[in-house]
């Protein structure tokens, strides 16, 4: 059955302007502006939607992949127990005397911006979301909504569980799934992402989603079942569980260019915490979108999530592969976090993209030669064998040496972005010379390589690869999240 | 603000030179024109980066950037005023 959210009162189409005659589209309800062209995702016209994406993937050597083999978990394997241990004590004793020494980027003030993006916020991740293991459904006398509830209960440390449609006794949202798309974008902008894009699961590209999790080691599995559920030894994506949200939150290009010479400073890293931050309050949101209107939202028991960000988001198209094997989008480069939400309302899916990315990466290498720590490959292309077991074998890309790039961030006590911040793609976007360089590189088929280097070089030769003053930072007058966040948006 | 302020700058020049041929009976060889454009582009580039560029505190990038696109345009407009005399 198809259910309208309609706005029936006259009045309040009048108060929204709904019902003017002059307007060039007539709506009727919220979901006819939904439905709009006007709500589509606008990407610039040089961006091609293709079939396939840009990196060559071999889904028969691709495996369901182990997440607590990526280096943010297992890196003190990979370095050996006797060396993590003794880098860590280093870094504990190093942090503590510059910020008694107040050394600019490392002192208690940058230490302290860092920590509060990356380590504080309202929620964690969860599988059900955060709520699900909180108070039972809140349906008091009065207290049809959570909100309601909270005020009323403010000194009751559990918080209330939302209700879902069939708490409330009503039927569930219904809408196909382009309306669902553009219904999930609209309300994952409200909650903080900048782009959004969707993966229907199928028998190949499940083998994204890991085969355990991270953080437990719990086994992830599909089953035939309603509900997704979790016991001691697994957790349940149901079979009908068919799609990825997948999204990004943007991070900050003046914070994480404050590099202290090859170091990365507790400031730059701040960009990157702050991102993880906002992130969790809006997947925790998206899964309590998700279960009021009726449906399920599910996410891994950390920031990774249930299955592999860039391969997830080159699929989507948020963006292509890059250089640093992780997701370079058109509009915003590399600075972006990405995430994903399983969930079983249908969607529809999102074509990967060419913009010439993945072939500009294959001559510029600037990323490569200014990585303090040497780990990112500077072969001119792609390859399909992996440098060790963080890496996933099935695509052909650049594999990074990622437990060498952990090492550094022992090393440098902050957790490293240079390769993040010199991309030439980590732009404002506000010089139209930009876009005008991205439609070369997307079009030009002259001398491809020979250009494209060219850019790379007059990247430099421009400015753009320098680092900033740390300690001005402090002083500027910035937007909200340091970012000028219309870049695709119909503000754009 | 700056666009209109730009506009009308432009458009005054325009109907100048509109004026002026008319008036004077003057004509122009056609290679001019595409001259004229492309230093009008360059131009307008130049301003348009030096002033897009501070607005993205990419100083560096704005001089740079007035420099490589600016000393043609004044170059190529200086050839085309050439052509006026």
């Amino acid at each position: 059955m198809r259910h309208h959210s309609t706005v029936g009162k006259k009045e309040r189409m009048n108060a929204m302007g709904l019902d003017r005659e002059d307007t060039a589209e007539k709506f009727n309800d919220l979901d006819d502006v939904m439905a709009s062209p006007a709500a589509e995702w606008k990407r610039p016209w040089w961006v091609r939607e293709v079939a396939k994406p840009t990196m060559d993937i071999d889904w028969d050597v691709t495996e369901r992949f182990d997440a607590r083999k990526i280096q943010q978990v297992s890196w003190k394997k990979y370095v050996g127990e006797e060396k993590a241990k003794e880098l860590g004590k280093r870094r504990e004793e190093k942090v503590r005397q510059w910020m008694i020494d107040q050394k600019s980027g490392y002192s208690l003030r940058d230490r302290a911006l860092d920590i509060a993006g990356a380590q504080a916020g309202s929620v964690g991740t969860s599988f059900l979301g955060s709520w699900a293991k909180t108070a039972e459904a809140t349906k008091g006398e009065g207290e049809m909504f959570a909100s309601d509830a909270s005020r009323s209960r403010l000194t009751d440390p559990a918080r209330p569980k939302p209700l879902s449609p069939e708490e409330l006794g009503v039927p569930r949202y219904e809408g196909t799934p382009a309306e669902n798309s553009r219904m999930i974008r609209s309300a994952l902008r409200h909650f903080g992402a900048t782009q959004v894009g969707y993966v229907e699961l199928t028998e190949r590209n499940r083998k994204l989603i890991y085969a355990e999790d991270a953080m437990d080691g719990k086994r992830i599995e599909f089953e035939n079942v309603e509900k997704a559920y979790e016991t001691n030894e697994k957790r349940v994506i149901p079979e009908k569980a068919r799609w990825v949200i997948v999204f990004s939150i943007q991070m900050s290009e003046e914070l994480i260019k404050r590099k202290s010479g090859l170091m990365p400073s507790a400031l730059s890293a701040a960009a990157t915490g702050a991102a993880y931050g906002q992130a969790r309050n809006a997947i925790d949101q998206l899964q309590c979108f998700l279960h009021v209107l009726g449906y399920q939202g599910l996410m891994g028991t950390w920031f990774n999530g249930l299955g592999i960000a860039p391969a997830f988001a080159v699929l989507a198209g948020l963006g292509e592969i890059g250089r640093i094997n992780r997701m370079i989008s058109p509009e915003h480069g590399p600075l972006q976090r990405v995430f994903k939400v399983v969930t079983d309302l249908p969607l529809e899916p999102t074509k990967p993209i060419d913009a010439g990315i993945m072939n500009f990466c294959r001559t510029c290498k600037v990323c490569a030669e200014e990585c303090p720590a040497d780990c990112l490959s500077k072969e001119t292309e792609p390859y399909w064998e992996p440098k060790g077991p963080w890496n996933n074998p099935g695509h052909k890309t650049w594999y990074e040496d990622s437990p060498t790039c952990r090492t550094w961030w022992a090393v440098s006590t902050a957790g490293c972005s240079t390769c993040f911040a010199v991309c030439a793609f980590s732009k404002k976007n506000l010089s139209v010379i930009h876009d005008l360089v991205k439609i070369a590189i997307a079009k030009n088929r002259i001398m491809p390589d020979k250009v494209n280097a060219f850019f790379a070089k007059m990247d430099g030769v421009f400015g753009y690869q320098d680092q900033r003053n740390i300690d001005d930072w402090w002083g500027m007058e910035l937007p909200p999240r340091g970012t000028k966040n219309v870049k695709g948006t119909q503000l754009d | 603000m700056w666009r209109f302020v730009y506009g009308v700058v432009l458009g005054a020049g325009g109907m100048a030179l509109w004026d002026w041929l008319k008036t004077e009976n003057n004509t122009l060889d056609w290679y001019v024109w595409p001259l004229m454009l492309l230093a009008l582009a360059l131009g307008t580039l130049a301003v348009h980066h030096f002033f897009a560029s501070r607005a993205e505190l990419e100083t560096k990038a704005a001089w740079i950037g007035l420099v490589i696109f600016g000393l043609p345009a004044l170059l190529l407009s200086g050839l085309v005023v050439s052509f006026f005399q």
